[in-house]
């Protein structure tokens, strides 16, 4: 954040500055104030009750993509027997390659959320 | 009439009977509306979406308007949810996403607000009404499918293919990529609508308890009411995140197909 602002402080700009050349010295002034006070402290961990959540609205993923899985296939496969007057065979048939494609979702959507795990945590 | 007369006792929870705890998702309609046969009314869930729009309408200019360089409370509270999104938006779309970061912004706060909105006692929730979700959801889905066929042409239906796999297993698994690409609208919908509707059931349930338990036993209900509601606004976050993030990741497969 600190450091996002004071590029956006010293980039040069054509025409008239409309800060003004002592409230940026003044606004500089604070930055380094702000840096040492951050210096004197220990580093705290303010990301950890962010991941927390994060990570139950991720879990929150899983469950239904198995059931939205399961119930798409087997919609599909009613509507196509409804549709080709194919007795019960292909509704049979797509409810198990929907389960199928269910449980792929949730796999991927474990994968997606180990490979973004790992990339939150900083390298030790 | 005798209809309305139960209706009316329940939602007063009058009369030593358990009060509803689905009266709160009832439509009810405010101004008749009927354009060529298609019954087109405002009702009070229209109501609250537009209510949702002019708060976050009127939160972002009003907080926005001092434009101040050191930004005061609700200012920074705008710029907080503006980088939250764009930082979303970068991070899971990438430079190519950029574009579309008006709409999710708005995706967002949308659903955030209605949420939140619905958190709100004698409120309606519109995002526990499965037809609002899944007329979100769906849009998604169509704009995504239409964003990935604009722009790598018939290679898109390359997505539904995957490598590496021998020839007899390939149609098995091409109809099982369909299928799980299809389950997108369904999954996304169906979450942000069972955890607001079961979440506000819930509520309603253990405030009936509250009432019925009466002074001497109520106080346990109650505490577990005063933690479920924290929990409750949790979810609502959650969800309006999980709901962007999500768009984001399907932005991403449409956007650079793996």
């Amino acid at each position: 954040m600190a450091k996002s602002a004071s590029a956006r402080g010293r980039r040069p700009r054509k025409g008239a500055d409309p800060i003004g050349r002592a409230t940026r010295e003044r606004l500089d002034q604070l930055e380094t104030h702000i840096e040492e006070a951050r210096g004197k402290r220990p580093a705290a961990e303010p990301e950890a009750g962010n991941a927390r959540g994060a990570a139950l609205g991720m879990a929150m993923r899983l469950g239904i993509e198995l059931v939205a899985g399961t119930v798409v296939g087997g919609f599909i496969g009613w509507w196509l027997d409804k549709w080709l007057g194919t007795g019960p065979f292909l509704l049979l048939t797509f409810f198990f390659l929907g389960t199928a494609a269910g449980i792929l979702n949730v796999v991927r959507s474990a994968y997606d959320i180990q490979a973004r795990s790992n990339k939150d945590t900083p390298p030790s | 009439m005798a209809n309305e007369v139960a209706a009316d006792a329940n939602e007063h929870g009058s009369g030593g009977g358990m009060p509803d705890p689905m009266h709160q998702f009832e439509i009810k309609r405010q101004v008749e509306l009927d354009v060529f046969g298609i019954d087109a009314s405002f009702t009070n869930s229209s109501l609250f979406m537009v209510i949702a729009a002019i708060l976050i309408s009127s939160f972002l200019i009003f907080s926005m308007r001092g434009r101040a360089l050191v930004p005061g409370r609700m200012q920074s509270l705008a710029e907080l949810s503006y980088e939250f999104i764009a930082s979303m938006v970068r991070d899971n779309v990438g430079a190519a996403g950029q574009r579309y970061f008006p709409f999710i912004f708005t995706l967002f706060m949308f659903v955030l607000f209605c949420n939140m909105l619905g958190m709100v006692p004698y409120t309606f929730t519109v995002t526990s009404h499965i037809i609002v979700t899944f007329a979100l959801a769906s849009f998604i889905f169509l704009a995504v499918t239409v964003i990935a066929f604009a722009r790598h042409g018939a290679g898109f239906l390359q997505y539904f293919v995957p490598k590496g796999v021998p020839a007899l297993l390939l149609p098995l698994l091409v109809v099982i990529e369909l299928i799980s690409y299809l389950t997108r609208p369904i999954s996304l919908s169906v979450r942000l609508f069972a955890n607001m509707m079961a979440g506000h059931t819930m509520l309603k349930v253990f405030g009936s308890f509250v009432v019925g338990l009466g002074v001497l036993g109520g106080w346990a209900p109650l505490a577990f009411m005063v933690a479920f509601t924290g929990l409750e606004i949790l979810v609502a976050f959650l969800q309006a995140y999980v709901f962007a993030i999500l768009t984001c990741i399907y932005l991403h497969d449409a956007l650079h197909m793996h």
